[in-house]
């Protein structure tokens, strides 16, 4: 794989100095200012649990070996994204004619005191959820800091909790897109963000966890919501009461039996139902029903694709893969 | 929005808790914690949200217990 390494010294206004190492992955679109970006980004302290402000520290020492850990696990996530893995049927970013204009890169930071501001990565409270969170508001100020600024982030712990957790993106709606329908309403393929989406992940990774956190963290709170499908909860419907969220809807979601033939209308195209969620089947008692399957004999990869013997033939159902995909045509064309 | 459990995990899980519904109740724990990932975290909850979101956070931590997971500790707060 082509690529540049960088290494450098920086240092920031007034708060801190870092080191950091970083691997131009792919550089994207070379006409832009700013083209659609991805960064990976090591975890210099660990909250455990969220919200104590019990910091420890995490993927710091600045070490080889550490930095050659971290590297792998950009190098992962990048295959993932780009369907570059062994086995792996869900080309996702390399299926759209844009996939050279996108920018990945990875930078390592170290060099930095352990506390809230390099932190940006929690534990959740609860030790049955084994799960990691990113810390919205550190990642923005780290960000700011290193003079970056990405659509998508990714956060890479050594925690000993493996579930990785998403944070879709915040849209920036006051500048501009490309103008979509969904079941009538108008949606918009935001071309900026005010928060990047984010992802915190594991360093230990397999299958396709990156690419199911993507679906995600490139999803937006207000133009539509991808969304877990192992899960029957009724969160697209809650974002329906009082006080409404506008534009924060599940997009890959629906409720109610019996499964109409229809999902929605996208685009003014009529998408179908996944009528038989085919190799796992809708549980007894489940509401929520789901788009259209690519694959019917595997399960979306915003479903549970740890459930089946071949977890890289998973490919997005048709409804969320058209939505990322007119994502992308939007991030490009800014 | 959180990554599945593999199935090896939930077996673990089961096992550990040794009751019969303890499968149902794992569902239920990772239902509400998807949940609590939906809404944006820089926007101000609503009091219907708030409320909402006290009443999952009290099921999760029931289940959580049940399940033989550990809630943990938080350092105490330092007096002003």
């Amino acid at each position: 794989m082509a690529k540049r390494r960088k290494s450098s010294k920086a240092s920031s206004s007034s708060l801190f100095s870092f080191k950091s190492e970083t691997i131009h992955w792919q550089s994207g679109d070379a006409t832009k200012a700013d083209p659609f970006f991805i960064l990976v980004i090591n975890n210099i302290a660990l909250e455990k649990p969220f919200g104590s402000k019990n910091f420890v520290s995490d993927m710091s020492t600045g070490s080889k070996a550490d930095r050659a850990r971290f590297a792998n696990a950009a190098e992962y996530i990048k295959k993932n994204l780009f369907g570059e893995l062994k086995g792996q049927k869900e080309k996702l970013l390399a299926d759209s004619p844009h996939s050279s204009k996108i920018k990945f890169w990875s930078m390592y930071v170290w060099d930095l005191p352990v506390n809230s501001a390099s932190s940006l990565v929690g534990e959740f409270d609860l030790s049955l959820s084994e799960a990691i969170k990113p810390r919205q508001d550190a990642v923005v100020s780290m960000l700011a800091h290193v003079s970056l600024n990405p659509d998508i982030v990714y956060i890479v712990t050594k925690s000993t909790y493996y579930r990785a957790t998403a944070i879709p993106t915040t849209d920036d709606d006051t500048r501009g897109g490309i103008a979509a329908t969904h079941d009538g309403k108008k949606i918009t393929h935001c071309y900026y963000n005010k928060i990047p989406g984010m992802v915190a992940i594991n360093v230990v990774n397999d299958t396709m966890t990156p690419a199911h956190e993507f679906g995600h963290a490139f999803s937006s709170f207000t133009n539509g919501h991808i969304v877990d499908l192992y899960v029957d909860n009724d969160i697209g419907v809650q974002a329906h009461r009082k006080p409404r969220i506008p534009g924060n809807f599940a997009l890959n979601k629906k409720f109610g039996r019996p499964i109409p033939k229809r999902f929605a209308k996208y685009q003014g195209k009529n998408r179908n139902s996944d009528k038989t969620r085919n190799s796992l089947g809708y549980e007894a008692g489940w509401a929520s029903y789901h788009p259209e399957l690519a694959d019917q004999d595997q399960p979306a990869v915003m479903d549970d694709y740890h459930n089946t013997t071949e977890p890289m033939s998973c490919l997005h159902d048709k409804l969320t893969k058209a939505y990322i995909m007119d994502k992308i045509v939007a991030k490009v064309s800014r | 929005m959180v990554t599945p459990r593999k199935p090896k995990d939930i077996q673990r899980i089961i096992k550990r808790a040794k009751y019969p519904s303890a499968e149902a109740d794992l569902k239920e724990f990772d239902r509400l914690l998807a949940a609590e990932t939906f809404l944006d975290p820089s926007v101000e909850p609503s009091p219907v949200q708030r409320r909402e979101k006290s009443a999952r956070v009290r099921r999760l931590k029931v289940l959580n217990r049940r399940l033989g997971g550990e809630a943990l500790k938080r350092r105490p707060k330092r007096p002003c």
